[in-house]
């Protein structure tokens, strides 16, 4: 086929494409070089003048101890949250496979937390949680004799029952990645398997796990850039308090956007990128990795 | 082949609409010719703010009514936690309404040049100088006019303080800690704050700090012009008056719980009588009266009673937006902002509020009583809005409320606080 043969019968297909091509350049492309551009300028609200001022910003954002703070947050955030996510959805995905009465009653409950809005369920579970007489769950453990817990007050707690809401939204969602992923392994495998005297736990090693790789890589590869943009979670609960114990790269960004610090939230913007890529290499090599054993 | 060149048309056409309707935007300052143009119909000029069209209802209608139809009022509610983003990017984009609306930034928008100057202007007269306190710049250029004047104090509960055998009301910090030392002996939980949100802390350390060191001392008149203008620093001179304040957390009436505790959570569990005392301004005057609460406000103490103050100043400032392209309607519709009815009708729409324009008359509700005769004195101060004569003030607010969550949970000492607070305005000034 000659060149323009070629060109002329995919023109269709680059025309389809092109509406998706332009959202992505408007909406992804050109807002990340005008905010690369951005984080080396003096851009404040209250400057009438945008300057060039170097590598200042990034300068700032390291001098600034309560970065380290929000970049240490995400990234426990989004490591213990979908370790969690995964360690609960995987063997609740593997039971709602097996066939039983009211299974699928079962999987739309579990799922049901993930239709949520984030801000609703960060809303509600401060007031369940709040150390006010009105918060239930004190109320539940002063009536099982347990002392008041300062849930929200703590830095520590905080951000512990941050986690802990945001693996109950969302682990059901893992666990429907999960589901599906187990329905496309051939019943075949675990036949035979049983035919030569493989248990349970070793059908599940050598057979459910190496078959839930792609499920299990999406699940944390996602999960993982999802945990390091957490934010409404955080507004909604703590608003990043005690003393910015739980504030995280986005929150911290967020407030420098709506101080009007520009320049800074831009050059905040390139840490969180340069980050995220970090951690998303780092685990695709590691996926990588295991799919070649797992291949071998 | 057919399908191809029908799929290659609604492509072409997906992106045709796409780029139609991406250059379809409307510059929001230039619609004055538009209203021009329709035969009998009065020029819009546009006005945003973050009290909802409920709220700005009253106002609206008066203001509406004193243009006389020449112009018209086009006014948007954007909500409090979006709005200095939103009207931030309109200025930075030469863009926005033709009256801009802020609070303590308005300084900021002076600095930033978004607003025309308007010294000398007939509409000013009759409006105080603590009103033109955010709107003059240091160079004394004026650039806006205030609204109404709002106040914090310390709301009580009437019942609880009688069933207590509490009759005399506190007049210093002394005798309010003696009023808690009671209450909590009798098992009441004297003070109610949500620390989550912080300001109810910020208002009753401010509250005192303006008692004991702002308003009553030589230095603390001085202290804050020179603090924002880095001159001076909190670390060393309000170290003490903090420590003295902090009585209050070392005796367990503020507590770390009150860290994980909204306003909202704090103001219901004040209303259902579970705590006797709340800090706060009339914004929670409707909710607490239609709980049916016999309450009334104390003002905020210091260490005599010879000299009271109020935490509070201008609730919103107007300016002309400098890029309006409605010059004309714009200065019609600030001289009726400034004119008594409307300032009359800001005053009605927020019961317990206060103005700063000559011939407005403010009735105060009776919850007011220990109140009052401060609020006629003029003894309302806010350490925040003189920060803002050179800094974001709002952000150093902020930085206060999360600090404060640390004095309380133990984890900062005031040196610590204050050293935190300093760093924070070195870094935020407009100007060192």
């Amino acid at each position: 086929m000659n060149r323009r043969l070629k060109l002329k019968s995919n023109l269709p297909y680059v025309l389809m494409a092109l509406p998706a091509v332009f959202l992505f350049l408007v909406f992804f492309i050109i807002p990340l070089v005008y905010t690369g551009r951005y984080s080396f300028y003096n851009w404040t609200n209250y400057s009438p003048e945008i300057s060039f001022n170097g590598l200042e910003n990034y300068k700032a954002i390291l001098d600034d101890s309560i970065v380290f703070t929000g970049i240490k947050n995400s990234l426990i955030y989004a490591f213990v949250t979908v370790l969690l996510q995964s360690v609960i959805g995987l063997p609740v995905a593997v039971l709602l496979n097996k066939k039983f009465r009211g299974r699928n009653f079962f999987r739309a409950l579990f799922f049901c937390p993930a239709v949520l809005s984030t801000l609703v369920v960060g809303y509600l579970w401060k007031y369940l949680l709040s150390a006010s007489d009105y918060g239930f769950v004190n109320q539940v453990l002063m009536g099982m004799g347990v002392e008041k817990v300062n849930f929200l007050g703590e830095g520590k707690t905080a951000l512990a029952v941050i986690i802990l809401t945001q693996v109950w939204q969302w682990f059901g969602w893992a666990m429907v990645i999960y589901l599906g992923n187990l329905q496309s392994i051939s019943g075949d495998l675990y036949e035979a398997a049983s035919i030569d005297g493989a248990g349970t736990l070793k059908q599940f090693w050598h057979i459910t796990l190496p078959g839930l790789a792609p499920a299990i890589k999406l699940n944390l590869i996602n999960g993982t850039i999802a945990g390091l943009k957490v934010f409404d979670i955080v507004l909604s609960m703590t608003g990043g308090g005690p003393v910015h114990k739980t504030d995280t790269i986005l929150t911290l960004m967020f407030s420098k956007f709506s101080e009007g610090n520009y320049g800074y939230a831009s050059a905040f913007g390139m840490v969180f990128l340069v980050v995220s890529m970090i951690v998303a290499c780092i685990m695709l090599g590691l996926f990588g990795k295991w799919e070649r054993r797992l291949g071998q | 082949m057919r399908k191809r060149a029908i799929g290659a048309l609604l492509s072409a056409t997906m992106v045709v609409t796409l780029a139609v309707g991406c250059g379809n935007g409307q510059n929001g300052t230039d619609n004055s010719d538009e209203g021009k143009k329709g035969e009998g119909k009065a020029s819009a000029v546009t006005m945003t703010g973050w009290y909802t069209e409920d709220n700005m209802a009253p106002v609206l209608e008066a203001l509406n009514k004193k243009l006389d139809g020449k112009y018209t009022v086009e006014y948007t509610y954007i909500s409090l936690d979006e709005y200095n983003n939103v009207l931030s990017t309109q200025l930075a984009a030469g863009e926005g309404p033709d009256i801009v609306t802020d609070g303590t930034g308005f300084p900021s928008r002076i600095k930033a040049g978004n607003l025309k100057e308007i010294t000398g202007a007939d509409y000013l007269e009759g409006i105080n100088d603590a009103g033109m306190a955010l709107c003059t710049s240091k160079e004394g250029a004026v650039y806006g006019i205030p609204s109404y004047g709002w106040f914090s104090g310390l709301w009580y509960n009437k019942d609880i303080f009688q069933e207590n055998g509490i009759t005399e009301l506190p007049k210093t910090f002394d005798e309010l800690v003696a009023v808690c030392d009671t209450l909590s002996e009798n098992g009441i939980q004297p003070l109610g704050f949500g620390l989550a949100d912080g300001d109810q802390g910020m208002h009753s350390l401010m509250g005192y700090l303006e008692n004991t060191f702002y308003e009553t001392s030589e230095e603390g008149k001085k202290f804050d012009e020179k603090f924002s203008y880095g001159e001076e620093k909190m670390d060393g001179t309000l170290n003490a008056y903090i420590e003295e304040w902090k009585v209050l957390i070392d005796k367990g009436y503020i507590t770390p719980e009150m860290v994980g505790i909204s306003n909202e959570q704090a103001l219901s569990d004040f209303v259902s009588g579970k705590t006797a005392m709340f800090n706060a301004g009339p914004w929670y005057y409707k909710n607490i009266k239609d709980a049916g609460l016999n309450a009334g406000m104390l003002p905020h103490m210091g260490k005599t009673a010879d000299v009271q103050y109020l935490l509070g100043g201008p609730a919103a400032s107007f300016g002309i937006n400098k890029n309006t392209k409605n010059e004309e309607g714009a200065e019609s519709v600030m001289a009726a902002l400034a004119s008594v009815e409307v300032q009359q009708a800001f005053a009605d729409a927020n019961e317990g509020s206060f103005s700063y324009k000559e011939g407005v008359k403010v009735d105060m509700p009776e919850e007011y009583e220990a109140v009052k005769p401060i609020l006629d004195a003029g003894n309302v101060a806010c350490a925040w809005e003189r920060w803002s004569v050179n800094m974001p003030a709002q952000t150093l607010v902020n930085e206060l409320y999360s600090q404060l969550q640390g004095l309380v949970t133990g984890d900062l000492t005031v040196d610590d606080f204050v050293q935190a607070l300093d760093s924070k305005a070195d870094s935020i000034r407009y100007q060192d």
